[in-house]
């Protein structure tokens, strides 16, 4: 049983930024399925993961969203669903040092349920334990879950608790919106951190989504007031912005790891990030919060 | 007998709702009451869309309760259609809409396709990874007068610019208008690639569609 817990009770932890923008500067081309170009290009998902490693992390991530039945479906390769997760997470186990642990990242298949998605809960239950399985078989530390409704918090942790003895973090995607930081289903801050924390989840934070660095500390500070899990930020880079025909992602590393200061005053425990991080940001968020 | 503007507002409220049974069922009852079609239309499904999309914006509803609301009016719509096309009166306008291409995400274009649906225009949506000569032989082809484009990241936001390009050197610029949006655009990126208009949201984008095509 990993000791990662115990390990948040006194340390911060600091994990990587997303795999597809890291990805995409080694020839991922964002309209094929992330998960299944890893697979097929190992010595780059390797050097991805290397390079997080060699900046300081304590843990990386195996596995991407794009790696479930239902992503995998639109590319006809549905059926390699396990293999494709069970290679995900072995070629990261080949260079992942004794001192640092592998989570797995199993977000949710599909944004909407029935009946206005296309998918059943149950089929959600399904495409979880799919994955849950293949995760303990091959052996990672931490499941990692993205959330956006409360029904999604329910199977996910349903699913966890009837098959693996993993702790579990639920992250979120939160907006700003006039009523406050929500999901895209409206589902709002405060009630999902009471929610997670009533199932029995152990970490809760937020992800991508379009909030800034310093947003970041505000949704923190929510986080902290409505529950006593353990939190994790994993922001993007800022909100991007094109300025003459290229995308400016305004949160550099320096910038994060000065805000990074904030969110772990503001009682983050784990801090990565989304889109467009690089091992550079998670090096100096490293450095200063270290 | 109900009152015909209570059968409309009824109509309204089950489809803000979301409950499309009662929206099929009231619009039958509407047109057995002797509402004219045009009218039910407008103060009935189009009215209680306006609503969702003024909730949509103060963030009173979400995504997935404008979604069923979608429904609903498709119920309605469903049985209105077969006998606005008996009138002869057509749809306000058309717009042809995707996401560019190098991009799948449609979460986005599906809520501002189901919102300019709403609010009475017919909407042709060519789906995700859209180039840019398909907007435009699409939108030629279906005699359309507005092209909606949709990205999520931000390095295929390059390829709205090359659609207006291209509808310049097709010298449409002026027959087509476009409008742009996704997560990552923004007026100064609409301003900067020539686009005729941006909407921040779907709701926006009703109106700046309507803008675009003068219907407002």
């Amino acid at each position: 049983m990993s000791d990662v817990l115990q390990r948040l009770e006194t340390e911060v932890l600091i994990g990587p930024g997303d795999l597809p923008t890291n990805a995409a500067k080694k020839g991922f081309n964002l309209v094929e399925n992330a998960s299944w170009w890893l697979v097929n290009h190992p010595d780059a998902y390797q050097e991805i993961l290397k390079a997080w490693i060699d900046a300081g992390c304590d843990f990386v991530v195996a596995g991407h969203g794009s790696a479930n039945r239902f992503r995998l479906k639109r590319f006809g390769l549905q059926d390699q669903t396990r293999d494709i997760n069970y290679k995900l997470i072995k070629l990261a186990q080949e260079i992942v040092p004794n001192n640092c642990y592998l989570f797995y990242s199993l977000p949710c298949p599909t944004t909407l349920l029935e009946p206005i998605g296309d998918a059943s809960s149950d089929e959600l239950y399904q495409s979880f334990a799919e994955q849950i399985v293949i995760a303990e078989d091959a052996g990672v530390d931490l499941i990692r879950l993205n959330v956006d409704s409360i029904e999604q918090m329910e199977q996910g942790m349903k699913v966890v608790k009837n098959h693996s003895q993993l702790p579990i973090a639920a992250l979120l995607s939160l907006n700003p919106t006039p009523k406050g930081f929500r999901t895209m289903t409206g589902l709002g801050l405060t009630t999902a951190v009471k929610r997670w924390e009533e199932l029995g989840g152990n970490i809760i934070g937020t992800i991508c989504g379009s909030i800034s660095y310093e947003e970041t500390t505000t949704v923190l500070k929510e986080m902290r007031t409505a529950c006593s899990s353990y939190l994790y930020a994993r922001p993007n880079a800022g909100v991007p912005e094109m300025i003459n025909g290229k995308a400016v992602h305004p949160g550099i590393p320096e910038q994060m790891a000065k805000e990074a200061l904030n969110w772990v005053e503001a009682g983050a425990k784990l801090i990565g990030g989304c889109c467009e991080t690089t091992p550079e940001h998670i090096a100096k968020v490293a450095a200063a919060v270290k | 007998m109900k009152e015909p503007k209570v059968i409309l507002g009824d109509i309204g409220q089950s489809l803000i709702e979301g409950q499309k049974d009662k929206v099929k069922e009231l619009t039958q009852l509407a047109l057995a009451e002797g509402i004219g079609v045009t009218e039910i239309l407008n103060k009935g499904l189009i009215g209680g869309m306006n609503t969702v999309g003024e909730r949509f914006k103060q963030a009173e509803m979400f995504i997935p309760e404008v979604l069923m609301a979608a429904k609903a009016m498709a119920a309605g719509m469903d049985i209105l259609t077969p006998l606005l096309l008996d009138t002869g009166s057509h749809t306000l306008g058309k717009v042809v809409m995707g996401t560019v291409k190098g991009d799948i995400h449609d979460i986005g274009k599906n809520l501002v396709g189901v919102m300019l649906r709403g609010a009475g225009l017919e909407v042709i949506d060519i789906g995700v990874d859209v180039p840019p000569q398909k907007f435009i032989e699409v939108a030629v082809g279906k005699k359309a007068r507005l092209i909606g484009m949709s990205a999520m990241l931000t390095v295929t936001m390059p390829s709205m610019k090359d659609t207006i390009e291209e509808l310049k050197k097709a010298g449409l610029e002026t027959q087509i208008k476009t409008m742009i949006g996704g997560a990552t655009v923004t007026q100064r990126y609409a301003n900067e690639i020539g686009a005729d208009g941006y909407a921040r949201d779907a709701s926006s984008a009703v109106d700046k569609a309507k803008e675009l095509l003068r219907l407002n």
